[in-house]
This record gives structure tokens, sequence and C-alpha cells, in this order.
């Protein structure tokens, strides 16, 4: 099927109506929910006054419980009528089931990625993606583009509040001046209340309300590239599937910041752009590395570039490296024209994260970044 | 006697709720859920039309809605859908919605690959090719970039037509 006639029938899809009578019963049922929700509302409003006195009342009465509960020890109480004997027994069948219960737990614990999990044969960190936006890219707005941290390995919602942590804190001064830049600063640094990830899949990141460091003019004039920054850093846990934020626990506040609706985003949408990597850790490469065919290119490049392919560049730069030939001979090529090629050389034309393009079209853009500077 | 709001607001129904049935539709593929969800995206734009900025055109701001209300939706079937998504392959018309078959085979064919493809690829599909948004309306709807919308629509266009190849549907236009 050509590119017009599917077009064509595309737009067949549009020939798709309502009936009259739908339509109108559809309408008709919308009144009467929003009816029934407003008056709801002014119900709850007008109670309001009155419920939060009762809770008022239950609080001071569970408080003054709890205060002559805590000044009148002594006291007797059916529960504390057992014999001193029985509760010795107590103690003791609960100090067995605890020690039962550890052991079960010791031999029974199969999950890698608990901390407990580990062993001296298996990686104790994992590298973790953190998106900024990159500055020294054409593309308008700026793409965003990973550097990395390393977090231990344990459990997944630590790792994302971690990712999440460092990446409010905003590049690092290095990172700067690489080309880095984020809304996110030290200011914004641990302004986080926490995650939730649920069971389905969504995720709720609430933040503290940084609207009063962050002006909303400034945050919605950078809000896709904020978004983005935030979407790819959380959606490289293969574990979350929708994101949702929060300033407060509320939804609607976050999004009156960056000025947009309530929106939830989907994980899918941003894990796009990065194709399947074999492993998860650089570490995981290391033995590519002994094979003639990697090894020989290697050797060829400067060493600091070996240095850093085989040991801090990110799975997004070695997987590409070790399993794309062409990845290998553009680096080669690179060397022609950049004796001195360094590690964000590298990153710039290997990367297989960002939007698609070329190695030759990401090497002629290397080139000219590199013709400008030098004029500058 | 109605007031200006209550106008206004028959309006917005009167003007969109066929496209933005048809939208959420296409995305479900089901009549009587694409109508609950219809339903349930104008409550949520009535009641809070006084918070409507006016940055976005009213229609962008609907599509919007709808759109969230739809991933919710498909969000919370999920278990159920990625089973049926990944484990029963769709090979004849039953789960085709009659509405479809009777616009032709050809449509049927493709409304069936454009289930299958990618959600994110379908709702490009349907906002820039079916709805023919602007690339900049689309991004809105969806709050992305502009060059993801480019990306997406391109590589769905691409898993599209590789879907419609694997059913080895020939079109007529094609064959003459």
């Amino acid at each position: 099927m050509k590119r017009k006639s599917i077009d064509s029938r595309l737009q067949k899809l549009n020939d798709i109506y309502l009936t009259e009578q739908e339509s109108s019963e559809i309408y008709d049922d919308i009144l009467s929910k929003v009816d029934q929700i407003k008056k709801r509302n002014k119900i709850s409003f007008a109670f309001k006054p009155f419920i939060t006195s009762i809770a008022t009342i239950v609080f001071l009465m569970i408080g003054g419980w709890f205060i002559y509960d805590t000044l009148n020890p002594s006291i007797n109480r059916p529960g504390d009528e057992a014999p001193a004997a029985v509760d010795d027994h107590m103690e003791e069948d609960e100090q067995i089931e605890k020690e039962e219960a550890d052991h079960f737990s010791d031999t029974t614990n199969d999950d890698p990625t608990d901390e407990r999990a580990d062993n001296k044969f298996g990686p104790s960190s994992r590298i973790i993606f953190l998106y900024f936006e990159w500055n020294r890219a054409d593309e308008r707005p700026y793409p965003v583009k990973p550097v990395y941290r390393e977090a231990e390995i344990g459990d997944v919602e630590n790792q994302i509040e971690f990712a999440v942590q460092e990446l409010i804190q905003g590049p690092t001064e290095e990172e700067r001046d690489a080309g880095f830049e984020s809304i996110f600063n030290e200011e914004t640094a641990g302004l986080l209340h926490g995650i939730e990830l649920q069971a389905n899949g969504h995720i709720v990141i609430d933040f503290v309300d940084f609207s009063n460091i962050i002006p909303s003019s400034s945050a919605s004039a950078a809000s896709l590239g904020l978004m983005e920054s935030l979407n790819m850093t959380v959606s490289q846990f293969p574990e979350v599937e929708t994101i949702e934020y929060r300033f407060d626990g509320s939804c609607e506040k976050f999004f009156d910041w960056i000025q947009m609706d309530c929106t939830v985003y989907e994980a899918d949408d941003y894990i796009i752009h990065v194709r399947g990597t074999e492993f998860d850790t650089p570490a995981e490469y290391s033995f590519y590395f002994e094979q003639d065919e990697i090894r020989l290119v290697l050797e060829q490049l400067p060493e600091d570039v070996q240095e850093y392919l085989m040991t801090g560049a990110s799975i997004h730069i070695v997987d590409p490296f070790v399993h794309d030939a062409e990845a290998r001979e553009i680096l080669i090529e690179a060397m022609k024209y950049l004796p001195n090629l360094n590690a964000n050389d590298v990153d710039a034309l290997i990367s297989n994260s960002g939007e698609d393009r070329s190695y030759q079209e990401k090497l002629e853009e290397l080139l000219e970044f590199r013709k400008k500077e030098k004029n500058d | 006697m109605e007031s200006h709001v209550e106008l206004q607001l028959r309006l917005l129904y009167e003007k969109y709720h066929h496209e933005i049935f048809r939208y959420i539709f296409i995305m479900v593929g089901d009549r009587q859920q694409a109508k609950d969800l219809m339903q349930e995206t104008y409550i949520k734009a009535f009641l809070n039309i006084e918070k409507f900025r006016g940055e976005a055109s009213v229609k962008t701001w609907l599509y919007r809605i709808a759109r969230n209300v739809t991933i919710d939706y498909l969000r919370r079937r999920k278990p159920v859908t990625y089973f049926l998504d990944h484990h029963i392959r769709v090979e004849s018309n039953e789960r085709t919605p009659e509405e479809v078959v009777m616009l032709g085979n050809d449509v049927e064919q493709l409304f069936l690959a454009l289930s299958r493809i990618k959600k994110s690829y379908r709702e490009v599909i349907i906002l820039r090719k079916i709805r023919e948004f602007s690339i900049k309306e689309t991004a809105a709807i969806m709050g992305w970039k502009e060059s993801r919308v480019k990306t997406n629509l391109h590589r769905g266009m691409e898993a599209l037509r590789k879907e419609i190849a694997k059913e080895g549907y020939i079109s007529e236009e094609e064959k003459y």
C-alpha cells in the first residue's frame, strides 16, 4: 500500500460517527453527572467546618487517652493480668519464630536486586543515567543527553529515588562545562518528598513545591526540556510504566507551575530513542575488549579514549562500540581530522541514545562544532 | 434559559464530540468504551472549564483531557490487554468493530494494522494523519517536543506499513 493510499484510507476513519440519539443521551448524562458532582462538592463544602470540628474532637480525645495511658503505667488492665511465666514462654516462642523467619528469609531470598543477594562475583553498583539538556546541539529546543552516576544495587524504588535526587541537583560543574544544562540546581537539591512505585508500574514522584525557587514563567518556558529530562531519567527503569508528578501531593499544583494540565506520562514513549543494550552495566562488556576485532581498533585510539571506553563510558557508548563495526570505523575516521580525539567526541559520535542520525552526520556536526569553537 | 457558561459548554460538545469520540474509539477499538471515555472527558472539561487558561486552543485542551482519560483507561485494563496483545494474534475479523467493517475491507485492514502497532505510534498517526493536527498541535496535545512527534510519526508509518505487509494485504490501487 503506497503512502498516499495509506493516508487516504486513514482519512476514511473519520467517517465514524455517533448517532444523534447517542449524542444527545451522552450529553444529558454528562449534564446530570456534572450537576451531581457539583451538588456533592457543595454539600461537602457546607459540612467541611463540622467535619473539621469532629475530627479535632476525636484527635484530642485520642491524644488525651494516650497521655493518660503514658502517665499511668501501673494501672492494671485485662491484658496485664497474664502470669509472668506465660509471658516468658511467649517471649521465647516469639524469639524462636523470629529466628526461624530470619533463617527462612536468608535461604529463600532469590531477589537478585536485593542487597543481601550480592556476592563478590556480581556487580555491587549499577550505572544510572540522568538526562540533561545539551546546549551544544544545533537543534532547538536542545535535545537531552545522558550523563551517568553510580548507584548501589538494591531496591528499584531506592534507585529511582536516587536518580531523581541526583537529577534535581542539576549537572555537575564538569558537566555544565561540557554543555549540559538544567533548570535544576543546588537550590532544588533534596526537594523531594518521595516516590511511590505501584504494583501496576505507575510511579508517583512527589516534590516539595519549589515554584518559589524556580518561578512559573521560567519553568513553563523550559517545560518541554524539563519534562523530557525527568521522563527520560525515570523511564530507564523497566519497572516503570506510567509517570505522575506532584507538588506537595497535588498533580494540579505541579502542572500549574509549568502551565500545563495535569498529565500522566508513559515510560514507553521515552525509551524509544534508546536502542536495546546487551547488558545493564559497562563492566559486563569487559570480555569484548579481549577479542581481536575490538582490541585492534581500541589500540589505534588515544590512550585516554581507550581508558574511557574500557572503564568510564556508559553502556550507550560501550554497546555500539563492541557491537557495531561502523561505530568503530567512525572513530578511526574521526582521528584523521581530530588526532586529539577525546571522550566527549566519542560520546558525540557513537552514543546510541538521542535522535537517529548516521555516524557520518554526527561526525560532520562534530567537525563543524570544532571548527566554530576554533574560530571563536 | 441557558446561562453563558451552559451555552459555552453545549457549543463545546456540539462542535467537538464526534471527533473526540472518534479519537478515543480508534485508540480503544470499542464503541461503548469510547462513549464512556468521551463522557468522562467532557465531565472533566465541564468541571474544569474555568481553569482553562487559553494558552492553547480549546480543541487542543479537550484532546489533552481525552488523551489523559484514554491512557488512564488503557493503563487500568493493561494486565488483560497485555496478555491479549502478546499471546493472541488477531487473525480474523471477530474483533473488528462493526462500524469499521462497514467502511470497507481496505480500511478494516488498516484499522487492524493500526491497532497492532505501538500505542505512541498509533496516537501520533491518529492525530497527524487522521485528525490532521499540525506538528505543533500534536506536540501540545501529547506534551512532547516537536522533534519527538516527527520521529514517532516517521517510525509509526514505517511500523504501519510493515504490519500491512505482514498481512499480505495489497490495495486495489497497487494491483493495477
